[in-house]
């Protein structure tokens, strides 16, 4: 028997007004990311800011995406225009030589992706449909293509270097773990301002129109105008992100904002499930986390210890070479594992993890509420009414 | 207020080369309920789609009193005041019933990004100023303005949202669906989607309001209460009401004047009881072996 009703939890009496959040595991996750820089190195740390960076990035895209049901493939154009907002204008080595002070060159760099995200937004997002995919990705590549070619401005492919690192009330972002800290921080106030954005009668009509664009229209809603407001608020946080990275690694080049980008971010959001905060935050774990863990040399001495399994398996592989005619080669030292997966097996292994995913959670690890409905109980034939429903 | 006027003029709708209305003209006067019947295919919904900003007639005028409304886009048609359902449910329907009706009351819910209301004095917030800029600033600033608004979510902003459920609860209450919010839309009975969605159409406070086979599908005895519930919105409600209906015993029992549309045109119209005798009428609806060529036409 379907349940006619949400779980009791969901069943708020005000369904919108109110942060729907899990106090318990907030709470935890805040102390967990607050204190482990006690616990970490410096390059636990650095991985540790790609997380919190990409969490950010997801957010933004989970606005567009998850809430107002838009697919962008190319959120790396406004991760692009922050990033090389900040190094243009502040770096010695920028061709345009203005050197600005960071915190004059951030709010530029936030304004321009998010005009860069309506103008972009602007001719496509009245249409339906899938032209806004490609419209995205095409422009993703695009703007790559822009700062490769456009040396009088952007240098090319050289880049620029020479990023100062900023200040903020006298104290100055240098090491991994103040960065660290500032994406941190960051990505909690994106968490609670989109959060609010969706528990709000901004996120209900991006809902309608994921719902149903043509009704949300015929309800008063102009869907044109929201779908805009979506597009442009995740250009904006996709340029903070852009800006924070610039500043964090202190040179930019085009090859940093290829595609890769805007996949890791889109599959940040539909692994970790669309739409929903905490599946963000996992996604980006799982996603941007994992790879990099992979080659800290922690993982190198734990994988070590599984020399007798590389042994094992380089004997059965041995004995098969004695049986097939084409030589199968053996495995490479199991401290090396982790590398190996670091670069190109982990596209494999990401590959069969995400299509397990998919077919095992098809609305992401922790999918909201609403996405899993829609993912997992087809619609219901007719019900009659049910006793003690009422 | 009571409800508004429609009026077609000439209203022609070609897809290519089917001429899916042609020529129509129709007055519905303000405050009552009109049928438009016809056999399948004679552009009924056609008609709505028109009116409501689904489709742009490519011919011919449609006027809702004062204003001309043909071409407009969907948002602006319901901000004149026009709403409708939909032959085969459209609700939002991963959205609980609550939040249907709250999306039709969008565009009233006194936040930021809305117009100022008539019934309040404009000019004297600061974000009422803000709609009287020109075109697309006016667009951005409001929409920057909303964005903030939800964000803050001032004392003020809050109040809006709870009057904004309250009232969609009286809504829900009112078309039988009281106890019913936190359902899941299309979770609830066949019967009771109907309703939902005729209480979302209310939400955007209609002046006409157009509605699509509304007893579809329901049994003699909800067909009655559907007809009660219909004329009830009417009073309560101050709205004109367009109706397309198959079932005989609804036009005729609820509706006060009647257009008949077949091959999209206009071929009758009057009283339930002079156009139930039109010659006309009952050759588009069983059709003449004179005229047909035997040609036999679904019944209603």
């Amino acid at each position: 028997m379907p349940s006619l009703r949400l779980p009791r939890r969901n069943a708020r009496s005000a369904p919108r007004g109110r942060l729907s959040w899990a106090p318990w595991p907030t709470a935890l996750l805040l102390a967990a990311a607050i204190a482990v820089p006690s616990f970490a190195n410096t390059a636990w740390m650095g991985m540790l800011f790609f997380v919190a960076l990409y969490v950010g990035l997801g957010l933004g895209l989970n606005v567009v995406v998850g809430f107002a049901g838009l697919l962008d493939l190319g959120y790396v154009a406004f991760f692009a225009t922050g990033a090389y907002s900040v190094a243009l204008l502040t770096s010695p080595a920028s061709p345009l030589d203005m050197q600005l002070h960071f915190w004059a060159a951030a709010p530029i760099g936030l304004l321009l992706a998010l005009v860069v995200g309506v103008l972009l937004g602007l001719p496509v997002l009245p249409l339906r449909g899938d032209y806004l995919a490609i419209v995205t990705l095409g422009f993703g590549e695009i703007i790559r293509l822009f700062l490769v070619n456009q040396r009088d401005i952007t240098n090319g492919s050289s880049g620029v270097s020479a990023i100062g690192d900023p200040s903020f009330f006298g104290w100055v972002v240098s090491s991994n773990t103040d960065w660290y800290y500032v994406a941190f921080s960051v990505a909690v106030i994106v968490a609670v301002l989109t959060a609010r954005l969706r528990d709000s009668r901004v996120g209900r009509a991006w809902e309608a129109i994921r719902e149903d664009e043509d009704v949300a229209g015929a309800m008063g809603i102009n869907t044109t105008k929201y779908k805009l407001m979506a597009f442009a608020i995740g250009a904006l946080i996709g340029g903070l992100g852009g800006v924070l990275y610039a500043a964090f690694i202190g040179f930019v080049s085009p090859a940093a904002f290829s595609l890769q980008v805007s996949i890791d971010v889109l599959s940040i959001v539909v692994i970790g499930g669309m739409g929903s905060t905490w599946g963000v935050i996992v996604g980006s774990f799982v996603i941007i986390g994992i790879p990099r863990i992979l080659l800290f040399s922690e993982t190198a001495d734990f994988l070590a210890r599984f020399e007798w399994l590389r042994n094992g398996i380089n004997n059965i592989l041995g004995g098969l070479d004695a049986i097939v005619p084409a030589a199968i080669g053996e495995l490479p030292p199991a401290e090396d594992w982790g590398a190996e997966l670091g670069d190109d097996t982990r596209f494999v292994i990401f590959g069969a993890l995400l299509v397990a995913i998919m077919v095992l959670r098809p609305s992401g690890i922790i999918p909201s509420r609403r996405r899993q409905l829609e993912f997992e109980h087809p619609p219901e034939a007719e019900l009659s009414p049910v006793e003690g429903v009422a | 207020m009571a409800g508004a006027a429609l009026e077609a003029r000439a209203l022609g709708m070609r897809f290519a080369g089917l001429n899916a209305l042609t020529d129509v003209s129709l007055v519905v006067a303000a405050g009552s309920i009109h049928g438009l019947i016809g056999p399948n295919g004679a552009g009924k919904t056609t008609l709505f789609n028109c009116v409501t900003g689904f489709y742009r007639p490519t011919s011919g005028e449609l006027w809702l009193d004062d204003h001309r409304i043909d071409g407009l886009q969907q948002h602006e048609m319901s901000a004149l005041g026009i709403s409708r359902t939909f032959q085969n449910i459209r609700l939002f329907s991963n959205m609980t019933a609550l939040e249907n009706v709250l999306v039709g009351g969008h565009s009233h819910h006194r936040i930021a990004g809305n117009a100022p209301s008539p019934v309040r004095p404009s000019g004297r917030r600061l974000v009422d100023m803000l709609h009287h800029l020109p075109g697309a600033p006016r667009v951005a600033a409001t929409a920057a303005a909303e964005v903030g608004a939800v964000i803050v979510r001032p004392p003020r902003v809050a109040r809006a949202e709870r009057e904004a459920i309250e009232g969609a609860r009286r809504l829900l209450g009112s078309v039988g669906l009281s106890g019913r919010e936190n359902f899941i839309a299309r979770n609830l009975p066949y019967g009771d989607q109907r309703r939902l969605e005729l209480a979302r159409a209310l939400a955007t406070r209609p002046r006409l309001l157009l509605l699509d086979e509304p007893t579809a599908g329901m049994n003699p005895q909800e067909s009655a209460s559907m007809v009660a519930l219909i004329r009830r919105i009417r009073d309560e409600f101050a709205t004109t009401i367009v109706l397309i209906e198959h079932q005989m015993r609804v036009i005729m029992g609820v509706c006060e004047q009647i257009t008949v549309l077949d091959y999209g045109r206009k071929i009758s119209e009057g009283t339930p009881a002079e156009v139930q005798k039109d010659p006309q009428v009952i050759e588009a609806y069983l059709g003449t072996r004179a005229i047909h060529g035997g040609e036999q036409r679904d019944a209603p």
